[in-house]
């Protein structure tokens, strides 16, 4: 065997067992979690690998002439190239280095969280606990919302308080199956009830500057509901009372005791309306670009739908609390992204052409000729 | 395990009873009935006319799915199943006439296989599309993967047979039937080879997007994920397959054979780690 021959086969197996290895590695990966899979994928050890792999693909290049023949298998390699290369100058140590030997000062990426009407340019950790960086522009909070996919009626619920450990309350809940104008009874109580009205969209009615509503009205514009109930306790006449949420906007309570008076065993049980969970539809950030006084760019923000501007793409985060104001956006350099998306093009392209086109116009090719 | 009373699930009981008749009756067709030829011909034809109707059902479940959440369903794993066992057939059609795949019997017990978890395990409740769902690339990203694992394990169905051809010829050695068997062998491998060469790209097709996706929605192509893993995993023992198979052809076919089935082994675990508690994933969409 000649020695160009023999030094061929001998890159061919290093590159299958580095295939082979990189396998086993994202397996092994997969087993260690995202967290320390992204540890192990970033240290020194496997940098090395990353090198070699490179390295494994350019000699690729040179000692196989009959890869240039074929596009197919050149795109391919060469796309991986462009793909390792681009994610290498995108990453953490990428843009060290552009920092160290270029003097391109860039932050790779960072997170703002911004109160309404807030500018700011300041990046900082996920923890927030330190500042990574300034981005070369402003993005201000013009206005965050999150929007909901519409839920289902409100839950009617009987809560009963449970002493706990050191006096502290707790509340054993019980769903009641509800319809208009059908009756039930309160599990555990002599107390029969019937929803006389719901209204899914109600704003509540006062009457001569009560501090509790009277009633309650349809409104198109409110996300709370409303449910008239009638309750009862034996052969007494029924109470009519309006349940709606005035202070909590996802839930509303009365007790028992205030509406169909005391008895034995009950000890401050309540009836309560409450919100059913609501599924997130879109989280929202309607964001100025500023550069000094001058107002660039005027974007909403949302997940999948990130602003571009000034060599990086800034992503809202799908992060919201109860009573959250504010807004958690991140900013990532745009550093080795083209070089990316050209990669996997070529990749794709060489492909296609490998794994479908040569095939398919080999077959045609034999036909022809009649074999 | 718990059957379901719903008209999708009906349906998806239906299908599978269909295909396991399907796949009786190409069985019959082919090995009890020698010395008849019609009735082997009727039997061949009853197995492929059920094999089509029960993937029309399984179509009308999904599409029954659709109107009712009013988008595609590809979300939860009982809507990935359904869409797997919707796909199998076509792809099946395909994969027998122009690329001359063998096995419709196989095909129809891999497509029950699909369905059992459909039928008997996955909840069928559906749920809201969450925001980093919401990309043009969802559908594109799933429907590409489930179009190249069905084709790769087709893939490994022919080779599978190449694997147990291994053993007989390594039995009869140097006896005459080790030839016969080595080149029908040859050939499965062969005819496994143009699936994998048909699948991959897909395979690759919906692991690229799925990059580009996670750009677009919070700033990473790759996020070390178990199933982004253990996908990469895959792809990576298909290239080491095309490597080893660009090298050395078909010399040591049964080696070939053997990386196939390492490929599907690590799909089907790509697809298991969604439904399972060993791999915290945020892929893990199963119902």
């Amino acid at each position: 065997m000649d020695k160009g021959k023999s030094w061929r086969l001998f890159l061919l197996w290093l590159a299958f067992a580095a295939v082979i290895l990189w396998a086993c590695l994202s397996v092994a990966g997969a087993f260690l979690g995202a967290d320390r899979a992204r540890d192990m994928f970033n240290s020194p050890a496997l940098a090395m690998f990353w090198l070699v792999f490179f390295c494994l693909l350019l000699a690729a290049l040179v000692l196989l002439p009959g890869m240039l023949l074929r596009p197919g298998s050149l795109l391919m390699h060469l796309g991986t190239m462009v793909i390792l290369g681009g994610a290498m100058w995108g990453s953490e140590k990428g843009h060290e280095v552009a920092r160290e030997k270029l003097g391109i000062d860039k932050p790779r990426e960072g997170y703002m969280l911004l109160f309404p009407g807030q500018v700011s340019g300041e990046l900082c950790s996920q923890d927030g606990r330190h500042i990574v960086g300034q981005l070369p522009f402003e993005v201000q909070n013009k206005g965050f919302g999150v929007e909901y996919y519409p839920s289902g009626p409100w839950s009617l619920v009987l809560g009963f308080p449970v002493p706990a450990a050191r006096d502290q309350e707790q509340w054993r809940m019980m769903p009641i199956a509800w319809k208009v104008g059908q009756e039930f009874r309160l599990p555990g109580t002599n107390i029969y009830g019937k929803v006389l009205e719901y209204l899914p969209a109600a704003a509540p009615v006062y009457a001569n500057a009560a501090s509790q509503p009277a009633s309650a009205r349809a409104d198109a514009n409110s996300d709370r509901a409303a449910m008239k109930l009638a309750l009862w306790r034996g052969s007494q006449p029924p109470v009519e009372t309006w349940l709606i949420p005035t202070k909590d906007p996802d839930k509303t309570g009365l007790t028992l005791e205030d509406l169909v008076g005391p008895a034995m065993g009950e000890g401050g049980a309540c009836i309560g309306l409450f919100r059913p969970h609501r599924d997130t539809k879109a989280y929202k950030t309607d964001t100025a670009v500023r550069a000094g006084s001058q107002e660039m760019l005027r974007q909403t923000i949302e997940v999948n739908h990130p602003l571009h501007f000034g060599g990086y793409h800034v992503y809202q985060m799908p992060i919201y609390q109860k009573g959250q104001r504010f807004t958690i956006l991140r900013a990532v350099s745009d550093n080795g992204l083209y070089a990316v998306f050209a990669g996997f093009a070529m990749v794709m392209a060489g492909l296609v052409w490998q794994c479908w086109i040569v095939p398919v116009a080999g077959h045609f090719r034999r036909r022809r000729h009649g074999h | 395990m718990a059957i379901k009373h719903s008209p999708e699930a009906l349906m998806v009981y239906l299908a599978m009873s269909l295909w396991l008749i399907s796949a009786v009756a190409r069985l019959m067709g082919r090995w009890a009935c020698n010395g008849a030829p019609a009735t082997r011909k009727v039997l061949r034809g009853l197995g492929e006319a059920l094999f089509a109707a029960g993937c029309l059902v399984v179509a009308i479940a999904f599409t029954m799915r659709w109107r009712s959440i009013g988008r595609p369903p590809l979300q939860t794993m009982y809507e990935v199943l359904m869409a797997l066992g919707v796909a199998m057939y076509p792809v099946w059609l395909f994969c027998r006439h122009v690329l001359g795949a063998r096995g419709t019997a196989g095909a129809s017990v891999i497509g029950i296989a699909v369905l059992v978890p459909v039928g008997f395990v996955l909840r069928d409740g559906s749920e809201p599309l969450n925001p980093l769902l919401q990309s043009p690339l969802f559908v594109p990203h799933v429907a590409l993967y489930l179009l190249g694992y069905v084709v790769l394990i087709l893939a490994a169905m022919q080779v599978a047979g190449c694997l147990t051809m291994g053993v007989g010829v390594a039995m009869y050695r140097p006896d005459a039937r080790a030839g016969n068997l080595r080149s029908k062998s040859q050939e499965l491998e062969a005819l496994g080879h143009r699936l994998v060469l048909l699948g991959f790209p897909l395979l690759i097709a919906g692991l690229l997007l799925g990059a580009v996706w996670g750009k677009m929605a919070w700033g990473d192509y790759w996020n070390w994920d178990p199933k982004e893993l253990w996908s990469l995993a895959t792809a990576l023992v298909y290239i080491a397959y095309l490597h080893f198979r660009a090298v050395f052809g078909t010399r040591y076919h049964w080696l070939n054979a053997a990386l196939v089935v390492i490929g599907a082994i690590a799909l089907l675990v790509t697809l298991w780690v969604s439904m399972s508690s060993v791999f915290k994933s945020v892929h893990a969409y199963a119902a």
